[in-house]
């Protein structure tokens, strides 16, 4: 039997809360110490969830999702 | 379809085989490999402007957003542009960019979404709570009668007096 999983899988990715943009991480700190104390954008454990493909999905899908909105809105306004 | 019928639809034993291995699309190394590439690829194809039309007209006949995506990433598959995994991840962002060419549009359209209504997150959570809490109740009761019967065959086991030659006389 021929089965669509279509509706289950749009509805798991779209129930995933909002994704936000990481802000980099800046040290602010100016001098000749500054080298040593600059936080360096090391890759961690923490990032490599953002490169797995359904995480990477769910971020697309979330802006085309608010892109529609803005459509929508518009609409209702005029 | 009801779950008695009778499916024909569906492969015939040694399908498979009727063909050199490679010689399908889908056998071959696929052309786009991952889900960037990918969401760019049909991003681009629904947005152009004859399939835009075309998915408007067909949006109005009511078939369900949910049956074009999943049709889209199958032609995808067997055309060997994407393996099937990239093709499944594909669905959201096909439904996605649809809903806003519908939007856009103006039309009506059918998500397709309606059956999975049931499956609110909330309803789905009630549920297991539930489940696990009469699990835990079954549990307990199942364990008292095995401790009281433990206690009793303790109580109960007979007092075997020594009779041998070197036993200790009380």
């Amino acid at each position: 039997m021929i089965t669509n999983p279509a509706s289950k899988i749009y509805s798991s990715i779209n129930a995933l809360p909002e994704i936000k943009n990481r802000r980099e991480k800046t040290s602010g700190t100016s001098g000749m110490m500054s080298p040593l104390l600059k936080k360096t954008n090391m890759p961690t454990n923490k990032n490599s969830i953002e490169k797995e493909p359904a995480f990477i999905v769910a971020k697309i899908q979330q802006r085309i999702k608010k892109d529609r909105q803005e459509i929508k809105d518009m609409k209702d306004a005029t | 379809m009801q779950p008695n019928e009778q499916s024909f639809d569906r492969p015939i034993p040694g399908m498979s085989l009727t063909h050199e291995l490679g010689a399908r699309p889908w056998q071959q190394p696929a052309d786009i490999t991952n889900v960037d590439d990918a969401a760019e690829y049909y991003i681009t194809q629904i947005a152009d402007d004859t399939f835009a039309k075309n998915l408007i007209h067909t949006m109005k006949m009511g078939v369900p957003l949910t049956t074009i995506a999943n049709s889209l990433q199958l032609a995808g598959v067997m055309e060997g542009k994407h393996s099937v995994d990239v093709g499944i991840l594909m669905i959201p962002v096909i439904m996605e960019t649809m809903m806003l060419i519908g939007d856009a549009a103006g039309v009506d359209y059918d998500t397709g979404l309606a059956d999975n209504k049931e499956l609110d997150q909330n309803v789905v959570t009630t549920a297991t709570i539930g489940k696990l809490l009469q699990s835990e109740a079954d549990n307990k009761d199942m364990m008292e009668p095995v401790q009281e019967q433990s206690v009793q065959e303790v109580q109960d086991e007979p007092v075997i007096e020594n009779t041998g030659l070197m036993s200790r006389r009380t």
